[in-house]
């Protein structure tokens, strides 16, 4: 006879879950609430740019090369560059460019990475040598180069950073995938889903690949702060986005010539740049703790 | 419990064709796992192979419950495996009421799957740790469409609890149970499809007593209200011997011996058997200890031993026809229903009562002599 | 009697936990083994019988561990230095683990395992020195013509590996498991100790091989009179091997026996439902056996007074009170408040205590508490 209970299906329960994990292994670890912290506050700051922003980041009209001055009616908190554009406003709207762009760039890199590696781990044979060949030669390929091939064919913009970063990562994906995948596989509940008869599709998304996310998260969060720093790299160099798009790397390039008159031009965003990229590491690592935690539960 | 009619082994009739009641038929079935996949011993041919299953010939009638025996090594897993086609075979036929199963895709086994079902070994690994139980439980039922689909938490629910499992353990995730609910676990995903044939591999070997004890009540009770025909993977004989109309003993890939549990118990004829038989720890007072143990010589699954794989460690030896030729699983002159696979056979009972078997080094001469 | 070799009396473990709930494996338990005798110790999962074993050799000093009484040969256990159990283990006491493979270091050859034990407690007169060890272990191996290998050899020998001479410069994945449980009963042995604890020697290995170490055990025991204390969760083997037996049950001692005393009277219900729950030679298939129903208890939720008593058919008040001892006959004890009544019980009849004899009626309930967990599991 049945009764009234029945279990909660669903995401948002099981979202619900998690996050409570995570905030379990977070609390009381010092690293972990920087992390956080950092997160949170790079997030605001790139989703209500347009709100908190004191001024137009494109807009001239200020002082050039101001130092900073916090309070006073033409305050600029971190004083202005050669053109008099305000430069906390250039980083707050430049912090969504590269929130943007890394985010986008590891997003794509994942995709195809994870579902490359997903399906050559779990064919195996002459399937998984053909798609790790693939993933071979995108791993060998220099990424600066794609970056530069990109901008010589299509010209600066923000789309070939994001390409030509994913391109970077996908054999990352690919090959923990992969080796996740080869593991899990042998696992007796695969096994035992063959024997109900669910399909390789099922089976592939529904059985191994939940078991293979948890290093996979862990990965994502590493490389959106290296994507941060590879982003800031070509900007730097030239080869990314527009000259006037204040994103960090932009930023830090424009300041290179100037440190000796105008420091804060260059070192203010290298530095946030060190502060997000630590904190985002600190982040990934609370992540993976937060599974282990699930995992390393026992009777 | 009923038990089927034992008057006659169908295993006499020719291999071809199939009476009504036999329910599953496997011939000649063979598998061997590739020790080495690199290209050129692939390309010379020249591969080392397991042969964990070589040439097993077994048949299953609706509604009894066999068993099969063996040690690490004798291949009964791989059988089990097999049968249940989470395997292919490397040769050999599985006919499952009447349809050859063996070379069928895995889309082609599908309904398959909803007749066939298997209960694995370690309660654990066999559930998905990301998943509760309820969902691993629901699963089979959402894959074979069966029921209205607001309906099946509610049939879920009820197999847990006729096996003794609460509701609440529905949201529970496999490591937060204990071992014996663990394997109920198991139990109810492979039964809630309702399938004709169960194949138990070692169901109970990794539970403690007291709760070995109440996995194969429970199995018994399903037997009989369900009507399952079950195949036992076990090493341990106690557990056969309780729940098995029928035995199979296993030996390095090979059968060498079957008929009903008692008579199997009662009066083993293969010495394997024998060997295993005497060779539990027991709690009787009468169990005859004067049994001399075998030597641990276990044979190497790559290269068996020729003829009779038991020969080297036999206690009960006859001469260099146990090394030369491979004795046949056959039925005895006495009995119609027990299958041997020994040279004992053919001599008379007398004479193996007043056999002594030659010594090692007399063992070593006679296969020395056959070399040459 | 003479005096015990390995004396405990109410041997306390508990593991502190990160969530507040310390584990209490062990719980009052007594534990005696005499000179040369082969001692069961008898439990399923969780009775906290690996745990009693393990902290005999001070190898769980993580956990808290208390005893009115805790001495090997006169000695106080709890009082040694860690360098002085350092020189018990190996010398006087051996110990077996369960799973040779994984306790055996694998990229050492067996003979040189052994050969180590004998120079640290066997008196061999070869210096121990990091550096000769490390040239041992690294350079040149144990120089065969010392009497430490020889002795290895000698070991082995004893032990029945065939081929000693030769086996003892392989590896332990070349070996059986058979032959690495005898490497491992080898190297207990090395020290010339007077006691050996074998934890669940035989539960990894098929049965024809089991029975063949376990008749090596007795063999070795009874030659060199070295007493053995038996940790395992089957009967059959306390029954051909153990002179006596301990039953362990969610941390306490149940009953203690000498081995025929307790399969022919056992007194405790939770040894009787044990050992009826063992499928009997006659038993027809189909019927149910005989179970306990319901599980272990957690051991953060033990009940109070006898930790068997949610599940025992015969429980009653008096149950709740911590565990009485009483003495049935000659070092025969067993815990339980039903001697200390009148009243026989369902389970008091002795008539079915061996398998090979009819199960008797039930004899008349007393007015005892039935606790009915999973009923539709259980059937008498």
């Amino acid at each position: 006879m049945a009764t009234d209970h029945r279990p909660q299906d669903g995401w948002l329960h099981t979202s619900i879950g998690r996050l409570a994990q995570l905030k379990q292994a977070v609390s009381g670890d010092p690293k972990a609430i920087f992390g956080l912290g950092v997160v949170t506050v790079f997030l605001l700051a790139a989703i209500l740019a347009p709100e908190l922003a004191p001024h137009d980041p494109m807009a001239q009209e200020f002082g050039i090369m101001d130092p900073p001055r916090i309070v006073g009616i033409d305050a600029h908190p971190l004083g202005t560059d050669s053109y008099g554009r305000d430069l906390l406003s250039r980083i707050m709207f430049g912090a969504r460019i590269s929130l943007g762009v890394s985010l986008g760039a590891v997003s794509l890199g994942a995709l195809v990475g994870v579902s490359l590696g997903l399906l050559a781990g779990y064919s195996g044979g002459w399937i998984d040598d053909l798609l790790m060949r693939f993933v071979d030669v995108t791993w060998a390929f220099p990424w600066l180069l794609v970056a530069i091939m990109l901008v010589a064919i299509f010209g600066q913009s923000v789309w070939n950073v994001v390409f030509a970063i994913a391109f970077a990562y996908i054999d990352d994906f690919a090959r923990i995938t992969r080796s996740e995948v080869l593991s899990i596989r042998e696992e007796e509940y695969i096994a035992a889903a063959k024997n109900i008869g669910v399909s390789d599709r099922d089976i592939m998304l529904n059985e191994v690949l939940p078991n293979a996310v948890a290093p996979l998260i862990v990965q994502f969060t590493v490389l959106v702060a290296r994507a941060m720093l590879a982003e800031s790299t070509l900007s730097f160099l030239g080869v990314g986005v527009k000259p006037t798009t204040p994103t960090w790397g932009a930023l830090l390039g424009q300041g290179r010539g100037l440190i000796e008159q105008a420091w804060w031009i260059s070192i203010i965003p290298g530095i946030l740049i060190v502060i997000t990229v630590l904190g985002i590491n600190l982040f990934g690592d609370s992540l993976r703790d937060a599974f282990d935690v699930q995992q390393g539960e026992s009777v | 419990m009923s038990r089927p009619d034992n008057s006659q082994s169908t295993d006499a009739r020719p291999a071809s064709e199939p009476t009504p009641a036999e329910f599953v038929s496997v011939a000649n079935l063979t598998k061997y796992f590739s020790v080495d996949s690199g290209l050129l011993s692939r390309a010379l041919g020249s591969q080392e192979r397991v042969k964990a299953v070589d040439g097993v010939d077994l048949t299953i009638r609706r509604g009894e419950t066999v068993g099969i025996i063996g040690e690490s090594g004798s291949g009964k897993s791989t059988l089990a495996r097999t049968i249940a086609r989470l395997q292919e075979p490397t040769d050999g036929s599985i006919r499952f009421d009447g349809e050859h199963i063996e070379t069928r895709s895995e889309s082609a086994l599908k309904p398959l799957r909803r007749r066939i079902q298997y209960v694995f070994q370690d309660p654990l690994s066999a559930l998905n740790p990301r998943k509760t139980v309820g969902e691993s439980v629901r699963k089979p039922l959402d894959v074979h469409d069966i029921g209205d689909p607001g309906e099946r938490w509610d049939r879920v629910v009820s197999l847990f609890e006729e096996v003794g499992l609460s509701s609440s353990d529905l949201d529970s995730y496999p490591h937060e149970l204990s071992g014996g609910q663990q394997q109920r676990v198991g139990i109810c995903r492979a039964l809630i499809i309702e399938p004709e044939l169960v194949i138990f591999d070692e169901p109970v070997s990794a539970l403690d007593v007291t709760l070995q004890a109440q996995i194969l009540n429970l199995i018994n009770r399903f037997q009989r209200e369900l009507e399952l025909t079950c195949l036992i993977i076990s090493h341990d004989l106690d557990v056969v011997r309780h729940v098995c109309d029928r035995l199979v003993v296993m030996y390095a890939g090979e059968i060498v011996e079957k008929g009903p549990t008692r008579d199997l118990f009662a009066d083993p004829r293969h010495p394997y058997t024998r060997a295993l038989v005497h060779a539990i720890p027991s709690i009787e007072e009468d169990s005859a200890r004067d049994y001399e143990p075998l030597s641990e010589e276990t044979p190497s699954a790559i290269d068996p031993p020729s003829g009779c794989r038991f020969h080297p460690r036999c206690p009960e030896f006859i001469d260099g026809n146990c090394i030369n030729s491979k004795p046949s699983l056959k039925t005895t002159q006495d009995d119609n229903d027990r299958m041997v696979a020994c040279h004992w056979r053919e001599r008379s009972q007398e004479r193996r009562k007043n056999h002594t078997p030659p010594s090692e080094s007399e063992r070593a001469v006679i296969k020395h002599e056959l070399d040459t | 009697m003479s005096t015990p070799l390995l004396d405990i009396q109410n041997l306390q473990v508990t593991f502190p936990s990160a969530s507040g709930e310390d584990v209490r494996a062990v719980d009052g338990v007594d534990l005696r083994v005499y000179p040369g005798e082969i001692h069961g110790l008898v439990g399923e999962s969780g009775s906290g019988k690996s745990v009693t074993a393990k902290s005999i050799m001070r190898l769980t000093d993580d956990a808290h561990t208390t005893a009115d009484r805790f001495e090997y040969d006169g000695r106080d256990l709890l009082a040694q230095s860690e360098a002085a159990m350092r020189s018990i283990r190996g010398d006087e006491v051996g110990i077996v683990f369960q799973d040779a493979l994984s306790a055996l270091n694998p990229v050492i050859s067996v003979g040189e395992q052994i050969a180590e034990v004998v120079r640290y407690h066997g008196g061999a007169a070869e210096s121990t020195s990091l550096v000769s060890e490390l040239r041992r272990k690294y350079l040149t191996g144990t120089d065969t013509e010392s009497t430490s290998w020889r002795r290895a050899v000698e070991l082995l020998e004893m032990v029945g590996i065939p081929d000693a001479a030769q086996c003892a410069h392989n590896y332990p994945h070349q070996l059986s498991g058979g032959q690495r449980q005898r490497v491992m009963i080898a190297q207990a042995l090395a020290g010339d100790p007077s006691l050996i604890i074998a934890d669940e020697p035989t539960t990894a290995l098929d049965v024809t091989v089991e029975s063949n170490i376990l008749q090596e055990l007795k063999r070795l025991a009874t030659e060199f009179d070295i007493a053995v204390l038996l940790i395992t969760h089957d009967l059959g083997v306390v029954a051909e091997t153990c002179d006596s037996v301990t039953v362990m049950y969610s941390g306490s001692v149940m009953e203690r026996a000498p081995t025929t005393a307790l399969f022919d009277t056992p007194e405790h219900p939770y040894t009787r439902g044990l050992i009826r729950s063992i499928p009997k030679y006659d038993s027809s298939p189909g019927e149910d056996l005989s179970t306990i129903p319901g599980s272990a208890p957690d051991p953060t939720r033990r009940p109070t007074g006898c930790p068997f008593r949610d599940r025992c058919e015969d429980a009653f008040d008096a149950c709740t009170d911590p565990l009485p001892t009483h003495h049935v006959g000659e070092d025969h004890v067993s815990h339980c408040h039903l001697h200390n009544t009148e009243t026989p019980g369902t389970t008091a009849s002795a008539d079915q205590s061996r398998p090979n004899e009819h199960a008797p009626s039930p004899a008349a309930t007393p007015a005892a508490e039935h606790t009915d967990t999973e009923a539709n599991l259980e059937q008498q």
